[in-house]
């Protein structure tokens, strides 16, 4: 009962007595525009038991998916920060060199960052070292200074 | 379809989503009420309730204008298509809602001439190609049919169609809404406001229910993903503690609605005292009917009509469902005793019926009111 | 199991000749009720008959009440030898003749009679099929509106040929062999009552040669249907029931023509449950869905065929659709009737 569907008009059948012809993909029906008649072939309108209720503004379609688009990135964003925020985090495994070592734990330069990588796993580590680290804990030594 | 796919789109309700979870207290659990038989269809036919957080629950209020035709109206209009003068034209929606004594379908099979229309239109020209017969239009739905309706009247006077009448049952949206706030121990949170009747009458009617009632509204348009953007201005709205009108439909609403329809609507009808409404009862200013001017167009006036008062079934629940207080499948003749085939109440009559939605889209999903 | 649905109505609606819940009430509270027999009990779109020779013969009859008479892309001859051909084919049957029973209205003009007469011979000469007995009645002025016809055939199963819903199995997929809707809609446009204006034709077309295809599939194919009235959706409902699994549809892949999906989106109709007259739907064992896809889209009128869904382990024995948006909807049996009179 509350179908409203957008169609395009495409030819004004009777302009005195308010008769157009819609369309929606292809399929065409008289409406009236009695309601409507600012509306002009090729104006696209909201179709309800047969008459246009309303013109659609394009501008404001396009406007209102525009904002959509950006949703969700505020969330996408936070996910980015938190990644970016602790570089072993990640999923991937991140390559890093020894700075300094302090019994089981290591001080490693990624990029000119600083983190703490747990060395139990590849010991013994000297600076200089690269190791290949995950979550915060380094899996493999990948080649000497 | 323009305007239509891209308001469907799987990328965006995935972002929406996204949005929601973010903004969601867990745990808290929102009511939102949508009041429009267009919103209801489209959450269940797109199974918008899998895609939404928990906490968010759509309550299905009582926007079908199929759904709340009383009994007594139906078995007048089965009096008029009886007439053996009579072609009685209706919209799709109204041919299986039972009165007392069944429906127009049943009518039909009995050799009434009901018709099927498109639009009210349509039932006009049948006026105009079967001059010796009277041609009655079943007049339902909200702001947003009326305008049509109000037209076609204006046509037929002008036209001097003498065989031509409307059997008004025009609803109008502030009245049941009024009813439902005013309902005692009602927990709702937000308002889906129906897209389409604010075409016609714009934003401005919804501002009692931010300004008296403490609710936000949001006016929505009818694709799944309009639905899950709106549900992210209510929800931005409840979190941020503000409670104001705002429309997501800016793409065909405007502020002021449709000048030209409600002028229309305004010159061929006005309100009646009251109104019966199936499941919520007698709401005072809340349909409309045709003018003493056009009288001559007036199928209450033209023809006598029983004009009988039907009480509805007693094991029907469909007022508790109507405002949210239980939801379709803990009414005790749920899918018993009432079902699409056989209803028993207005809220499984017609497919946009919360009652018929759930149970023909989305019976396995079962989250307590 | 399901309950048989009890027929409570005292008289007949049409929204008992819909195909839906309505129909099935009929036929089940009433015809099955009075005529039960093991032959009839499947309700299978041909009964599958022994014989003394060990041969199997399947068995079919429809009648055909389509309004308009004429509509475009076929007419009620056509349609009437092409549906019967179908119900054979989808058994696995190979046709071997028809009957045609005629009830005329009197004052039919000859000439449309004849030019149906010669519709109906063009169509069982494409579907190689003759019409090899016939009835004709004539009924006052008034009565038969117009024209009806009703035709039974008969046709030849291959003693391999093992088809059925019990053969049917969880991780089968789900086949169309093309555009949904086309003839419902094609023939409610025609009426003319809607005042709609767009290019559709009805897709009637004998489906054999697509049915023969797919049975070089041998076991893999384990059930065919034409979902004629009622749609895909009424189809795979009564699959799902009689095969005690759910069916799950995927919505992107329905295919569905851009006008026939703007018209139903006008009137609110759904394109699941329109007509249609031209296709075939098939499950088949997931190792050999890409196959069957490719052996319906070599032959002119499968062009448009698609795997649409799976069966699945599931006992509520629904039909589900995955929504374009990642939501699930049950798509129920039809209830009343959208388009009355379109086969």
């Amino acid at each position: 009962m509350c179908l409203g569907i957008p169609a395009q008009l495409v030819e004004l059948v009777d302009a005195e007595a308010g008769l157009a012809k819609a369309e929606i993909s292809g399929v065409r029906r008289a409406v009236s525009i009695a309601l409507c008649p600012e509306a002009e072939v090729g104006d696209w309108v909201l179709v309800h038991v047969g008459f246009a209720l309303s013109r659609i503004d394009e501008e404001q379609a396009l406007e209102t998916l525009a904002l959509l688009e950006r949703m969700g990135e505020a969330y996408e964003q936070e996910v980015r920060d938190i990644r970016e925020s602790c570089i072993t985090c990640g999923d991937e495994a991140v390559t890093a060199r020894v700075v300094r070592v302090d019994g089981a734990t290591a001080t490693v330069d990624v990029d000119g960052e600083r983190e703490q990588v747990g060395v139990e796993l590849v010991e013994p580590v000297e600076p200089g070292d690269v190791l290949l680290c995950h979550a915060g804990i380094a899996l493999e030594k990948v080649g000497a200074k | 379809m323009r305007f239509v796919d891209e308001f469907r789109s799987g990328e965006l309700a995935r972002k929406l989503r996204r949005e929601l979870e973010g903004l969601v207290e867990p745990g808290r659990t929102l009511k939102l009420m949508e009041v429009c038989g267009g919103h209801t269809h489209t959450i269940y036919r797109h199974g918008l309730e899998d895609l939404v957080p928990a906490e968010i629950d759509y309550v299905h209020g009582p926007g079908c204008p199929v759904c709340v035709i009383p009994m007594g109206r139906v078995d007048d209009a089965i009096a008029l298509a009886e007439r053996p003068e009579v072609i009685f034209t209706t919209f799709g929606d109204m041919m299986r809602v039972p009165g007392g004594r069944g429906s127009l379908l049943e009518a039909k099979a009995r050799g009434a001439d009901v018709r099927m229309v498109y639009s009210p239109l349509d039932a006009l020209e049948l006026a105009r190609r079967n001059p010796d017969r009277q041609v009655v239009f079943f007049a339902i739905g909200f702001e947003t049919t009326a305008p049509a309706t109000a037209v076609t009247l204006l046509r037929a006077r002008a036209e001097r169609i003498g065989n031509f009448s409307a059997f008004c049952n025009h609803v109008t949206i502030a009245p049941p809404l009024r009813a439902i706030l005013d309902s005692p121990g009602l927990r709702l949170d937000g308002f889906i406001a129906p897209g389409h009747v604010s075409t016609v009458i714009g934003t401005g009617a919804y501002q009692f229910i931010a300004r008296d009632y403490r609710k936000p509204v949001v006016v929505t348009a009818f694709e799944p993903i309009d639905i899950l953007h709106a549900t992210v201005m209510l929800v931005r709205q409840l979190r941020e503690g503000r409670c104001v009108v705002e429309n997501q439909y800016t793409r065909v609403v405007r502020p002021e609605g449709n000048p030209r329809a409600i002028a229309a609507i305004a010159e061929t009808m006005e309100l009646r005292d009251t109104f019966e409404w199936r499941g919520l009862g007698w709401i005072e200013s809340s349909a409309l009917r045709v003018r003493p001017a056009f009288a001559e167009w007036d199928a209450e006036v033209r023809f006598a009509l029983p004009g009988g008062r039907i009480e509805d079934p007693k094991a029907c629940q469909c007022g508790e469902v109507l405002i949210g207080a239980i939801k379709p499948w803990e009414c005790r003749v749920f899918g018993t005793a009432c079902t699409p085939e056989r209803p028993i109440g207005t809220c499984m009559v017609s497919s946009e019926g919360a009652c018929a939605a759930y149970y023909n889209y989305g019976r396995r999903n079962r989250v307590p009111a | 199991m399901r309950r048989r649905p009890r027929l409570r109505d005292e008289l007949v609606t049409l929204a008992h000749g819909a195909g839906g819940k309505a129909t099935r009430a009929l036929v089940e509270g009433l015809f099955l009720e009075e005529l039960g027999n093991p032959l009839l009990a499947p309700l299978s779109d041909s009964a599958v008959l022994s014989t003394n020779g060990g041969g199997r013969l399947a068995f079919t009859t429809d009648s055909y009440v389509v309004k308009p008479l004429v509509f475009p892309g076929g007419d009620i001859g056509e349609l009437a030898v092409n549906g019967t051909v179908n119900d054979l084919a989808v058994v696995g049957a190979h046709p071997l003749a028809l009957s045609a029973g005629f009830v005329i209205e009197e004052g039919f003009p000859v000439g449309e009679l004849r030019r149906l007469a010669a519709s109906m011979a063009r169509a069982a000469r494409t579907a190689g099929v003759p019409v090899a007995a016939g009835d004709t009645k004539v009924v006052e002025r008034g009565k038969a509106d117009g024209l009806y016809v009703t035709t039974a055939g008969v046709g030849f199963v291959a003693s391999d040929v093992e088809l059925g819903p019990e053969r049917v199995r969880p991780g089968d997929r789900v086949l169309v062999s093309g555009t949904l809707g086309d003839h419902g809609l094609a023939v409610l446009i025609a009426r003319g009552e809607l005042d709609l204006e767009v290019d559709l034709e009805s897709d009637t077309a004998s489906v054999h040669e697509l049915a023969s295809a797919l049975l070089e599939l041998g076991g893999a194919l384990r059930f065919m249907r034409d979902p004629t009235r009622g749609g895909l959706a009424t189809t795979l409902n009564e699959l799902a029931e009689a095969a005690g699994f759910s069916v799950a549809l995927d919505e992107t892949a329905l295919p569905v023509r851009a006008e026939v999906a703007g018209a139903c989106e006008l009137l609110g109709i759904d394109p699941l449950y329109v007509a249609n007259e031209g296709k075939l739907v098939a499950i088949v064992a997931p190792e050999a869905a890409d196959a069957a896809l490719a052996a319906l889209r070599a032959h002119p009128l499968g062009r448009d065929a698609a795997i649409v869904g799976e069966v699945r382990d599931d006992p509520d024995a629904l039909v589900l659709l995955e929504t374009a948006l990642g939501g699930t909807r049950i798509v129920d049996m039809l209830v009343g009737d959208p388009l009355p009179r379109i086969c």
